[in-house]
């Protein structure tokens, strides 16, 4: 199913409630989180159905603090999808993840064992209780 | 991906070969298996290598289908959100075309699995560890439950093996362990916030280790080495980790064992002298056929196999196959596992893999009835995975501890900072722990499905209560800001266990100490459910180690087994 172009508003507006921008995080459109969300829904296409469920209460609930707490209470599964596909979208974006220390893999295996060598020859000279041989 | 799409495949010997043809080059002829196997999981897995390479005709019934490592999302940016469902371990929630609904209405931990070739393997976390000696012992050691058919001793060169042939990694030499295990590759890295366990647990004493991994640290065989991508719970990408498709498949392939995969198999078949004789199964396409063996070998998981024994009733066995002690289904044992969460100022990587395990401590595992329960549990170190797990959303909380302004908070401070150290506790058997058929729900082929009904015991509780206050005070010797305990995972039930086990008396027990049901002789189970009890370790080693040993047994004896037909 794809969204009307009034949900899409509505989710812009939403994402930017549940991530706002914050010193130099930018909010969720400003991350481009809206033109992400498609590809989100690709992944998820369970979760499209849901997102719209969502978005049609946020709008008719006009306050979108308040339409999150009655999701919240009356129909967590919603907000589950709004959050996961907000969130997802946004940790993915180029903008969503910058300025932080997050050098991911692929990384090679390292030989580590100097490092801990010292701490485990204390282990492997404590007395150990083996029971039943 | 169907195993009826050409499938490239990188074989042990380096050649480029195809599922698909090679088992187009042995069309099913009618002629009945020597052995059927019903699973291609871990323990499938070695029972099709051990059985096909002693000359048996092998055909396995797998419901689901082959994946190839890029099936995978690990090294994709949509990881996180695709295994929140399509790669999720909890059939409930996955509900692949391969998964049967599994009703939990009345357990608080959700059973865990993965239905392809492979089985579980395909989603484990790879942590490779023997159950103890005395786990073998405790109704001698400490008068509860029951003690196994045989010994630590008995199994160790099965373990050896197995090790050897999986390619695992991990250090020679745990003091934990009566004899120095070695390991064909070495240790995967501690990490950051491994070393900070590790510096942790110095100060207070514990006993801790390099942990084992059945993921390559190094290239080995078939399999390249790891790329650190922690993504081992959802399917490695790299097929660095050590599934069963990768590790024992191919070569039972080569060696002539047939696998049949969308092959969902509804019961099994007797002759009018108690004799299984096959299997019928629900193919891709809903036609309904049947496979003849000699011997079957189920090997279907905890759940999967006493739902098929249960299914399998018959005017011989009106209570269900092989179940003349009643125990079937019975004693289930999924090992209740907590989470501490450590939350660290320093940023310590903890995105990166292995997940799989970094660490192990046993420091607990051995029983000191001064701590008010008996046995004990295992720990492990683990990477708490990518940014999207840190933001989730939980029902109940108010969304604003997640979202608004504290977004952005939440993530600089838990994403890196984070490290778990997971505890498996020793659940006990009990009769009324159990996997019985559900009276209406069935899977998508109309077959009954199973309902888990499994209450935490006053003892495991106790041993839950007393690991997770060591856990708090591990992370805070390390250096933690912040620790959140989670007393039970309901997502922890990956270890499924004890539904129909081991033993010499026929009325106390389904099979014997090789698998052979005592009711029916040309049946076999292999899978955990012959576990007599769950010990505190996870399990898959033991599994694979246990069935090798079965197999083998068999392979050995074969002129004194009876065969159907």
């Amino acid at each position: 199913m794809s969204l009307t172009t009034d949900q899409r508003a509505t989710f812009a507006a939403v994402a930017d409630v549940l991530i706002p921008g914050a010193g130099t995080q930018p909010s969720a459109t400003a991350a481009g989180v809206p033109e992400r969300l498609d590809w989100a829904l690709t992944h998820r296409p369970d979760l499209a159905s849901p997102l719209a469920d969502a978005l049609d209460r946020c709008a008719a609930a006009g306050d979108l603090e308040s339409a999150l707490d009655a999701l919240a209470a009356d129909e967590p599964h919603l907000l589950e999808a709004l959050t996961v596909l907000t969130a997802g979208a946004y940790l993915t974006t180029p903008a969503g993840l910058a300025g932080r220390p997050y050098a991911a893999a692929p990384r090679n295996v390292t030989d580590e064992i100097d490092s801990y060598v010292d701490l485990l020859e204390v282990v492997a000279e404590r007395d150990f209780e083996i029971r039943g041989v | 991906m169907h195993a009826d799409e050409v499938n490239v495949i990188q074989g042990t010997g380096g050649n480029a070969v195809s599922v698909h043809e090679q088992q187009e080059q042995r069309p099913d002829d009618g002629r009945p298996a020597d052995v059927l196997i019903v699973g291609a999981g871990a323990s499938g897995g070695v029972a099709a290598l051990e059985l096909a390479g002693r000359g048996f005709r092998v055909v396995c019934l797998e419901q689901g289908d082959w994946n190839i490592p890029d099936d995978f999302t690990g090294n994709k940016p949509e990881w996180e959100l695709t295994k929140l469902k399509q790669w999720n371990p909890a059939p409930n929630v996955r509900q692949g075309a391969a998964d049967y609904p599994v009703d939990t209405s009345e357990t608080p931990i959700e059973p865990l699995m993965f239905n392809g070739v492979g089985g579980s393997t395909i989603m484990f976390s790879g942590h490779w560890v023997r159950a103890m000696p005395s786990d073998f012992k405790v109704r001698t050691l400490d008068g509860v439950a029951d003690d196994w058919p045989f010994t630590y001793a008995d199994l160790a060169p099965f373990y050896d093996e197995v090790t050897a042939h999986i390619g695992a990694s991990g250090l020679e030499g745990d003091p934990a362990y009566p004899d120095p295990h070695t390991f064909p590759n070495p240790p995967l890295p501690l990490g950051k916030y491994g070393l900070a366990a590790a510096k942790g647990m110095d100060k207070l004493g514990w006993h801790w280790w390099p942990a084992p991994n059945a993921i390559a640290s190094k290239n080995f065989r078939n399999r390249p080495a790891c790329q650190r991508f922690g993504a081992c719970e959802s399917g490695c990408p790299t097929g660095a980790k050590a599934s069963t498709d990768l590790t024992h498949w191919r070569d039972a392939i080569d060696k002539g064992a047939r696998l049949i995969t969308g092959a969902r198999v509804r019961r099994l078949t007797v002759d009018a002298q108690g004799l299984v004789t096959g299997a019928e199964y629900v193919d891709r396409d809903g036609v309904v056929r049947h496979q003849a063996a000699g011997v079957t070998v189920l090997a279907a998981n905890g759940v999967g196999t006493p739902r098929l024994l249960l299914n399998s009733t018959s005017s011989l066995f009106p209570n269900g196959l092989a179940n003349s002690s009643g125990l079937v289904g019975k004693r289930l044992m999924v090992h209740p596992y907590a989470s501490v969460y450590g939350t660290y100022e320093e940023e310590m990587e903890t995105w990166l893999g292995p997940a799989g395990q970094a660490l192990q401590s046993l420091h607990f595992y051995e029983s000191d009835p001064s701590r008010g329960f008996i046995r004990g549990a295992k720990w492990n170190l683990m990477p708490t995975g990518g940014p999207l797990r840190n933001t989730l959303w939980e029902p109940g909380q108010d969304w604003r501890t997640a979202f608004g302004p504290a977004f952005h908070d939440r993530l600089q401070n838990t994403f890196g900072h984070t490290s778990e150290w997971g505890i498996t506790t020793e659940d006990l058997p009990e009769e009324h722990n159990e996997v019985v058929l559900d009276p209406t729900l069935t899977d998508a082929d109309g077959i009954p499905a199973p309902r888990i009904r499994y209450t935490i015991s006053e003892n495991t509780q106790r041993m839950i209560d007393f690991n997770v206050a060591r856990a708090v005070e591990a992370h805070q010797a390390a250096g933690a800001i912040h620790v959140d305990p989670i007393p039970v995972v309901r997502e922890s039930g990956w270890h499924l266990l004890g539904t129909a086990r081991m033993g010499d008396d026929p009325s106390t027990s389904v099979v014997d100490q090789w698998g052979r049901a005592h009711d029916v002789p040309n049946l076999f189970v292999i899978d955990g459910s012959v576990f007599v009890t769950s010990t505190g370790m996870n399990p898959t080693a033991t599994i694979m180690a246990v069935a090798l040993r079965a197999m083998r047994h068999l392979a050995d004896h074969r002129s004194d087994q009876q065969f159907a037909g």
